[in-house]
């Protein structure tokens, strides 16, 4: 059928797929598609910075306008990848800037990006529009003044949570005054005051603005002029809620929200007065997603609050929201879909609030869109897990952290393999899951019975021996990322499983039981994959061979052995390196 | 496929057969005696760690000079009661987060925890030294019941008394206490900079919420 269609039909065609796994799919049916879809690419994804290079990148898409890329692993996030590890942008920025003069957007993810990338990135891309840096480093306020001041057509700039070293306020002034098609700015992350008056002008001639999230040091005394120029936002992210109470504040607080007719999402909230709290009840019922993740406010302010919420969505709250709060939330907000729970004080020996199982049972049971949840608590039982599993087979991404490892059932005292037993064979699509607790083997046997949709699995103090990777391994069909750290697998279940670590984007290991000599073993047999074990004790071939490495991370490539890696990182396979470039 | 072929790796006995995996090879040389031993291990330790705590909190019994404030009464020799320090309670619960924190867990990133730090455990860390009420934005302190495992914080600026504060800490805990929330029932220590331990109510309201870290209250005895 191909050939009777002229190639600009199937490139408008192969337009109207959006998912990478599609596209994926066309360019393998025959050698003409292959080759119509490469030119007709304008969106890549790389999950992994290492898997490939810039290089083949371009050589086999030409025309990308769009660029997303991912570095270091997940567990960076919580400070298990030392400092200089790698996933530094600048050698893809530099090969986009002389090959993809069209880009227009790069959304970076755990990647180091330096002043000099921005600037390149600033002075290249004629028609650059978005930049997204998400839990990225590297990089200071100055080169954000490089994109503000070069970057004419810039839509979007989202610093997530990216570590920014703040130089100055004033960056946010090299916009000029002709840049006025900014949708989405959120700068939440920088810790020092920024320019506020700049911001203010700023916001002031884009019309477009959707989004727009300022950070901490921004008073509340601010909002009120902030969002009469802005009362065509989306999304907002207050900085610091706090002040005096006055009441005359309060109102004219109180109508700046009320002007807000699009307002679907809230965020922010730092140092929070719960006597202001009542300022945003006018909006409550438009809002589709409240993150009150960092308002360490408690009930009754907070439980008065989300009730009034009937339309949300997707809630990120603290523990202070307790099982009584998540309760009133299961009975007001039918349409819920995602909810995080985050501990108020995760280092305290004792619970700092009143939230147990009980609270997530309560959701499960009232919210039937209920299909995401993160949720940090200190005690969980089977039986609320067998409960939440019947209650929402729908289900995708269940992750669960009981803060003290290894902690058991509390009713039974036993092991909660049951519990999850139940998530894995209720929840079929399910395709994210994070284990706590105490967990023994047969969990992971139920997984790798069951779990044939998962994508990703994380598994922290669990499992007694090397049966329990083995199932995962020879059971997850779909898994893409394992991540581990503190169970007892070693050698054994890798080696035995070592093809399948080829379909996978990467595993991590850290604090496990495998040896340097299984990880050479591993890199010999599997060429594709670079096995890279980080370890910061010395060189890991002068320790017995039975004392296992610190950290391993595994991960599939074309591109071969990487060339930047640090003192601490050990790789093991020289000669399969030298063969494959 | 072919990647398959590659898995008879040398000295790995356990890679027989074609699949590079017996299972049942597996369970078979599961070391189960190994299991249980890891089980009580793990145990063991859990209980070491509770025994330590049990010590530590219960260090007064020992103490004269600690457990003397378990059984006061409401009408102390006030002399008695501010030269009373409760340090040893204080020093576990420090010894406590720092030994118990492994890195990277609980897993909470990164800039999370400095959010957290900020803000969180605000009064004690940051602004220690500002001592200005009017300064700052929020003002949690714990405050720990007498026997229920669970603490709150609660904000000082929301309140202007101590009648206040005391009416609603009772009320918070209410449902702790079988005999309502007389407020007679019970004593509010607190705990100033210097680490003493404190009668809620001996110093001007003002002084007391510049000074205070955190907030106990005790049971009389009948």
């Amino acid at each position: 059928m191909a050939y009777t269609f002229p190639e600009e039909v199937l490139e408008h065609v192969f337009s109207f797929l959006s998912s990478d796994k599609d596209r994926n799919a066309v360019s393998l049916v025959c050698k003409s598609w292959y080759e119509i879809e490469r030119w007709c690419r304008r969106r890549i994804f790389v999950g992994n910075c290492y898997a490939v290079s810039p290089r083949i990148m371009i050589r086999r898409f030409p025309e990308v306008r769009s660029v997303e890329l991912k570095g270091k692993p997940h567990f960076a996030d919580f400070n298990l990848v030392p400092e200089g590890w790698g996933a530094y942008v600048y050698p893809w920025i530099v090969a986009m800037s002389r090959s993809y003069p069209w880009l227009e957007e790069i959304r970076l993810k755990r990647m180091v990006i330096t002043d000099e990338s921005l600037e390149l990135i600033s002075k290249s891309f004629k028609n650059f529009r978005v930049l997204v840096l998400s839990s990225c480093d590297g990089f200071t306020t100055d080169g954000l003044a490089a994109i503000a001041a070069n970057c004419r057509n810039l839509r979007e700039l989202d610093l997530g949570e990216s570590e920014v070293e703040d130089l100055s306020g004033h960056w946010l002034s090299h916009f000029p005054d002709s840049c006025t098609s900014l949708v989405s700015l959120n700068i939440a992350c920088l810790a020092s005051e920024v320019s506020f008056l700049a911001l203010e002008r700023l916001v002031a001639r884009s019309p477009n603005l959707r989004t727009l999230r300022i950070n901490r040091a921004v008073p509340l005394e601010k909002l009120p002029n902030l969002l009469r120029r802005t009362s065509q936002l989306v999304e907002f992210g207050t900085g610091a809620y706090s002040a005096d109470v006055r009441s005359d504040f309060f109102s004219n607080l109180t109508e700046a929200f009320s002007c807000c007719k699009q307002l679907k999402g809230l965020s922010g909230f730092w140092d929070v007065v719960p006597a202001y709290l009542p300022a945003i009840y006018p909006v409550c019922s438009r809002l589709t997603s409240l993150n009150l993740s960092y308002a360490t406010c408690q009930n009754p302010e907070l439980g008065k609050l989300i009730s009034q919420c009937h339309n949300l969505q997707r809630l990120w709250v603290l523990d202070y929201i307790e099982d009584t709060g998540l309760e009133e939330l299961a009975a007001n907000c039918k349409d819920l879909q995602e909810l995080r729970v985050f501990p108020s004080d995760p280092f305290a020996p004792e619970p700092n609030a009143t939230l147990t199982e009980q609270g997530l049972v309560a959701v499960s049971d009232g919210c039937s869109k209920l299909q995401s949840v993160l949720y940090f608590c200190r005690q969980m039982t089977n039986a609320a897990l067998v409960t939440i599993a019947r209650n929402r087979p729908n289900m995708i991404r269940f992750r669960l952290c009981i803060i003290e490892p290894r902690t058991p059932d509390y009713l039974t005292l036993g092991p909660l393999d049951a519990g999850f037993g139940a998530i894995v064979e209720n929840c079929k699509e399910l395709r994210r899951l994070s284990l706590s607790g105490l967990l023994t083997d047969r969990v992971f046997e139920y997984i790798g019975t069951h779990a044939k949709k998962l994508e990703m699995l994380s598994i922290a103090f669990a499992g007694d021996s090397d049966l329990g990777l083995h199932h995962v391994l020879s059971g997850c069909e779909s898994l893409r990322k394992l991540e581990i750290r503190d169970c007892p697998f070693g050698d054994k279940a890798l080696l035995a499983n070592a093809a399948k670590l080829e379909t996978m984007r990467s595993l991590w290991m850290s604090s496990c039981s495998v040896s340097f000599e299984a990880c050479k073993m591993l890199a010999q047999k599997m060429p594709r994959l670079n096995v890279e074990v980080i370890d910061e004790r010395g060189p890991p071939d002068t320790r017995p061979e039975s004392c296992p490495v610190e950290k391993l991370y595994i991960y599939r490539t074309v591109a071969g052995r990487r060339f930047d890696t640090p003192g601490y990182v050990w790789t093991t396979d020289e000669d399969a390196a030298v063969r494959l470039s | 496929m072919e990647l398959e072929l590659g898995l008879a790796l040398p000295c790995n006995h356990f890679l027989t057969n074609i699949k590079g995996f017996n299972a049942d090879d597996m369970v078979t040389t599961r070391r189960k005696d190994n299991f249980d031993d890891n089980l009580s291990s793990e145990i063991k330790q859990k209980r070491s760690l509770a025994e330590a705590f049990e010590d530590s909190n219960n260090e007064g019994d020992v103490e004269p000079k600690t457990l003397s404030l378990f059984i006061w009464n409401g009408q102390p020799n006030e002399d008695d009661h501010r030269g009373r320090k409760k340090r040893p309670l204080m020093a576990s619960d420090k010894d406590f987060e720092e030994e118990n924190q492994t890195v990277g867990w609980p897993p909470i990133n990164t800039w999370r925890k400095k959010q957290f730090h900020d803000q969180g455990d605000w009064i004690t860390i940051n602004d220690r030294n500002k001592g200005i009420v009017g300064g700052r934005n929020s003002m949690y302190v714990k405050v720990k019941m007498e026997g229920v495992a669970i603490g709150r914080k609660v904000d000082l600026r929301l309140y202007d008394s101590y009648q206040l504060l005391t009416h609603n800490l009772l009320q918070m805990f209410a449902k702790y206490q079988n005999g309502g929330n007389n407020s007679k029932r019970f004593t509010i220590l607190y705990q100033d900079r210097e680490g003493d331990w404190m009668l809620a109510g001996d110093v001007p309201w003002k002084i007391f919420v510049e000074t205070v870290q955190r907030i106990e209250i005790q049971k009389n005895e009948k």
